[in-house]
């Protein structure tokens, strides 16, 4: 029905609306502050992690509402075992990107086989990483240093997760960046526009040209304007990389894979995906392997940006990447969201942590607006379900 | 009935293509499946019966990879088989259709479709465009008119059901387990299945068939396997059988008559209705008619008629908008319903699980409730409560361990048998009853009918609503057929029916009379 | 008509929301004395009560979602378990 589209529809766009809003509200709040290269550039490095660990949990979500709780004090964890490996023992940076990502393959494996074939609750088996892992992080740094925190990490760890592509001095407009943000931006409006014509080959409904034209217009404006202000900055962060990479990855699996629709059907209705043979355990196992390693990958651009690893590191991140996820439309029972939603979502989390960290805002409000921000969401999903029914 | 074609007589000679023995299945505290039969050859149809509970679904979970067998053997064209998981079954040639639709519903028809089993391109990708296309030749092939590309959530109930068999189909099994296949079924999509089935028959594909509608499965069916407590009872060809040997061992006992003896005398009007109708649409509009002592009155109709409106506003929980109600020549309105239990009225609702029984408390309970006054103030008489249940208890025949079980765990007859053993408790000398059959097994049903008969013995009134033909003209004494909210005719048991042939059609005409 | 799966995972994330805004409210509590803030006390006792409230709020009504959601699993049950005798 037309109906469920265009609900749908503007419940995706609200978001984007509400991004959009907010960005302005920031912009006037900040003076400009928010609009400055920099600022963009901040945007990404501080929020890299909401959203390469809110694709791993937007996949555990559509297995249907799961979560995990352990992933920031996983990243503590790995972040001083990195710190332990580089600093201390002074190994290869290759070596040790490798090992940490057998680590939390390892966790990935142990973690997705209690859950999927022991059939532990997600929550349960999370929330034990969630208390357990901090300690153990904090009990190695301790063990290794005398500040309780290891730094600095070697410069070529650091210069594959947080520097910057083709980099160029500040203020000196970096062209190699703006030519990639073209590139992306034609991209986009070509991919949308070859899109609306097999769409409307096979007979499916299509978006109208102007409509195809607005949606792909703002889009590659978007892009020219990030990459424009990028620019500014000195060039396209490492992190955008690994962020942008790992966004267009998922997006690819969720829509395109046969994998990616049995998350879906997992979490729509379990039951009758085991009846047509789907290996439903087999999905739930792929979906927590697959955010421990997405939790390994975020730990190091983390690190790296920090340049050390503390006890603090990865507080709260298991709650950004679920509220980035539920601000963005991910249906808090499974079985719907998409990654473009998480990206909003996740996005405009960012955009308020580094529009109160610019205007200086106390931390205590911080929190509050933070906890009124998920709350917001939460209700709106529970609104959207009461109409619906 | 299936005539039996020269191929099919052929294939009767055949080794079986399906050989189910001795199969066991133990649950805890239950034996589900003792000794357990079943043999099917290709190109039939066999049907599987039994009352609820009988172990006919379970048998087939055994064979579909759900369950893992106890014990017993299963063989396919003579190789042993055990099938893990649904997928191993599937693989191996069986496909299954079950009793609850197991689809994903925020998905659209083709994925439904093709679920487990997505094409895909050379690239690993999911091919929408051979998915489509392969979905739409299946469709064609079955003559089914759905999109496939819809949301599945959104079509009807009986379209989502011809989906879910056009999915099983599209397995090109070897064996196809259909498990109440036409519950939400219209008449004519059953005979589309019939067709589907009997193409696939004749191609050599053994069909499963369990279901409770006994025309059906005669039907169709060539074979009548008939299970009770999960053993196998008997397996017949459906050419020599009778719905009354059917039932007979279903049940396990002599049911000579699917009806008890009628032995009620029709006395004094007890109820004149004049001009009634309810006060908020879609409601009821001017019916009148009379309702005596000792009389069983049907109420007949489609869906739609507002036979359940009638009741309820005569009972006082839907609002009366016109006309008088006399009883015993006094006018009475029955604005509230305590109002109507206080002038002997009784309702028993036609969905019981949802306002009939209190689920989560006990038979004692739900026994006792509509009476509460009669056990005293301020403090309830335990003692009488207790004696009262027991006496309904004994009375309705209701089978349970004891008066503090959780109602909700009974079966739905047992269900019903306390229900009206509430209302009785309450001495009504009306008694308004809907669908007080629907959920209920063979046996049960007899009970119950007994039951109504009785208090149309002790000279009180009966009003029954059901969908039910046979039922109505097995019991009733008259039957007023409502259409479309207004009442079209009323029939006489002797005069309009009773044996007399045409009735059920007159009744069809005037149930059609409004609409 | 959208089918309401997996009632007990939403529960579950409602019951995780209200944790966090009960933690949130321990955070502002446990910063009560700090001279460093902006917030008045009055404005932080205001967040922190209203954070338990709707805390306290969101977890019955997960309990109830939940409560709800296994209830209607029974009665898919005993739904597929009666027999349909329709004519």
């Amino acid at each position: 029905m037309k109906n469920k589209s265009v609900s749908a529809a503007l419940k995706k766009n609200a978001m984007l609306i509400v991004l959009v809003l907010v960005y302005l509200f920031f912009l006037i709040l900040t003076k400009g502050g928010i609009f400055s290269p920099s600022s963009f550039t901040e945007l990404i490095n501080q929020n890299a992690y909401v959203y390469i660990l809110g694709a791993g949990m937007l996949m555990c979500m559509l297995t249907g509402g799961n979560i995990d709780l352990s992933c920031g004090a996983f990243v503590c964890l790995l972040g001083a075992l990195g710190g332990v490996f580089m600093i201390v023992q002074g190994m290869s940076t290759g070596l040790s990107i490798l090992l940490l990502l057998l680590i939390g393959i390892g966790y990935g494996v142990g973690l997705g086989f209690l859950i999927a074939y022991v059939h532990i609750p997600p929550w349960i088996a999370t929330l034990a990483g969630y208390l357990a892992f901090r300690g153990l992080g904090t009990s190695i740094l301790s063990a290794n240093s005398v500040t309780g925190s290891l730094a600095p990490f070697p410069t070529d760890f650091q210069s594959i997760f947080y520097g910057r592509i083709f980099p160029t001095e500040k203020g000196v407009f970096n062209w190699p960046c703006f030519l990639l943000g073209l590139l992306a931006a034609a991209a986009v409006v070509g991919l949308t526009f070859r899109n609306r014509q097999v769409r409307l080959k096979k007979g499916y409904e299509a978006d109208s040209v102007a409509s195809a034209a607005g949606k792909s217009g703002l889009g590659a404006a978007a892009i020219l304007l990030v990459t424009a202000r990028l620019a500014m900055d000195g060039g396209i962060p490492t992190t955008l990389l690994w962020v942008a990479g790992i966004i267009l990855i998922y997006s690819f699996i969720t829509s395109k894979t046969t994998i990616g629709r049995h998350f879906y059907i997992v979490g729509g209705n379990m039951e009758a995906a085991r009846l047509s043979g789907v290996n439903t355990r087999r999905v739930m196992f792929v979906a927590y392997l697959n955010m421990a390693v997405l939790t390994a990958i975020a730990t190091m651009t983390v690190v790296a940006r920090s340049q050390s690893a503390y006890a603090d590191v990865g507080k709260n991140f298991e709650m950004d990447a679920i509220s980035a996820c539920v601000v963005g439309g991910v249906s808090a029972s499974g079985g719907a969201g998409t990654v473009l939603g998480m990206v909003i979502g996740a996005t405009l989390i960012g955009v308020i942590n580094l529009g109160m960290s610019l205007i200086s805002l106390d931390a205590n409000y911080q929190r509050v607006i933070k906890g009124l921000v998920l709350l917001a969401a939460v209700v709106f999903d529970i609104l959207s379900k009461k109409r619906g029914k | 009935m299936c005539n039996m074609s020269e191929q099919q007589e052929t294939r009767a000679r055949e080794p079986y293509l399906l050989e189910m023995l001795d199969i066991e299945k133990q649950f805890p505290g239950v034996k589900a499946l003792d000794h357990a039969r079943l043999q099917l050859r290709a190109g039939t149809v066999h049907a599987l019966m039994g009352e609820n509970g009988a172990g006919k679904s379970t048998l087939m979970k055994c064979l579909f990879g759900i369950y893992t067998r106890d014990g017993g053997t299963i063989t396919m064209n003579g190789e042993p088989v055990t099938f893990t998981s649904p997928r191993d079954a599937l693989d191996n040639g069986v496909a299954m259709v079950h009793q609850e639709l197991n689809q994903v519903l925020r998905r659209n028809v083709m994925e439904n479709v093709w679920l487990g089993r997505f094409p895909t391109t050379k690239l690993g990708t999911v091919d929408t465009r051979k998915m489509y296309a392969d979905t739409k030749a299946v469709f064609e092939r079955l003559e089914i008119d759905v999109d496939p590309k819809q949301i599945i959530g959104e079509l009807s109930v009986s379209k989502r059901q011809m989906v879910e068999i056009a999915k099983a189909v599209s397995y090109n099994a070897k064996i196809l387990v259909l498990d109440e296949p036409t519950s939400s079924l219209t008449e004519d999509e059953v005979e589309h299945l019939f067709r589907i089935m009997h193409r696939l028959t004749s191609e050599g594909v053994g069909i499963i068939y369990i279901s409770h509608k006994m025309d059906e499965i005669l039907r169709i069916s060539n074979d009548v396997t008939i299970m009770r407590d999960g053993q196998w009872i008997a397996t017949k060809s459906a050419e020599t059988l009778t719905k009354e040997e059917i039932i007979r061992l279903m049940v396990g006992r002599e049911m000579t008559n699917q009806f008890p003896p009628k032995n009620n005398q029709i006395g004094d009007v007890l109820l004149d209705v004049r001009n009634f109708s309810g006060m908020y649409e879609p409601t009821c509009h001017d019916v009148s008619f009379q309702l005596h002592k000792g009389e069983v009155l049907g109420v007949a109709g489609l869906v739609g008629s507002r036979r359940t409106e009638l009741l309820n506003s005569l009972f006082g929980y839907f609002t009366s908008g016109g006309g008088e109600v006399t009883m015993n020549g006094k006018p009475i309105r029955n604005v509230t319903t305590d109002e109507a239990r206080k002038n002997g009225f009784a309702l028993i609702t036609e969905e019981r699980r949802a306002t009939g029984i209190f689920g989560e408390n006990t038979i004692l309970f739900n026994t006792i409730i509509a009476n509460v006054d009669a056990y005293g103030k301020p403090l309830l008489n335990a003692r009488k409560m207790d004696r009262d249940t027991d006496e309904q208890i004994a009375a309705m025949k209701v089978k349970t361990p004891s008066k503090k079980t959780l109602i909700k765990s009974l079966s739905g007859g047992n269900q019903q048998k306390v229900i009206i053993g509430r209302w009785l408790l309450t001495n009504p000398d009306v008694l308004l009853m809907d669908e007080p059959t629907r959920g209920i097994d063979v046996g049960a049903k007899y009970e119950i009918y007994q039951l109504i008969l009785n208090l149309a013995s002790q000279g009180k009134g009966v009003m029954m609503v059901s969908s039910e033909m046979p039922e109505l003209l097995g019991i009733c004494d008259r039957i007023l057929v409502m259409s479309n909210g207004h009442l079209a005719g009323i029939v006489e048991r002797g005069k309009d029916f009773g044996n007399i042939p045409g009735e059920q059609e007159k009744i069809m005409e005037l149930a059609a009379k409004y609409v | 008509m959208e089918q309401m799966n997996n009632g007990k995972t939403r529960s579950s994330l409602i019951a995780i929301v209200a944790a966090y805004l009960l933690y949130t409210a321990w955070q502002l509590f446990q910063g009560w004395n700090d001279p460093n803030t902006t917030m008045p006390q009055a404005v932080m006792a205001l967040f922190i009560v209203l954070f338990a409230v709707i805390a306290c709020v969101l977890l019955v009504y997960a309990w109830r979602v939940w409560k709800n959601a296994a209830k209607e699993e029974e009665e898919e049950k005993k739904k597929q378990q009666d027999e349909s005798s329709f004519k």
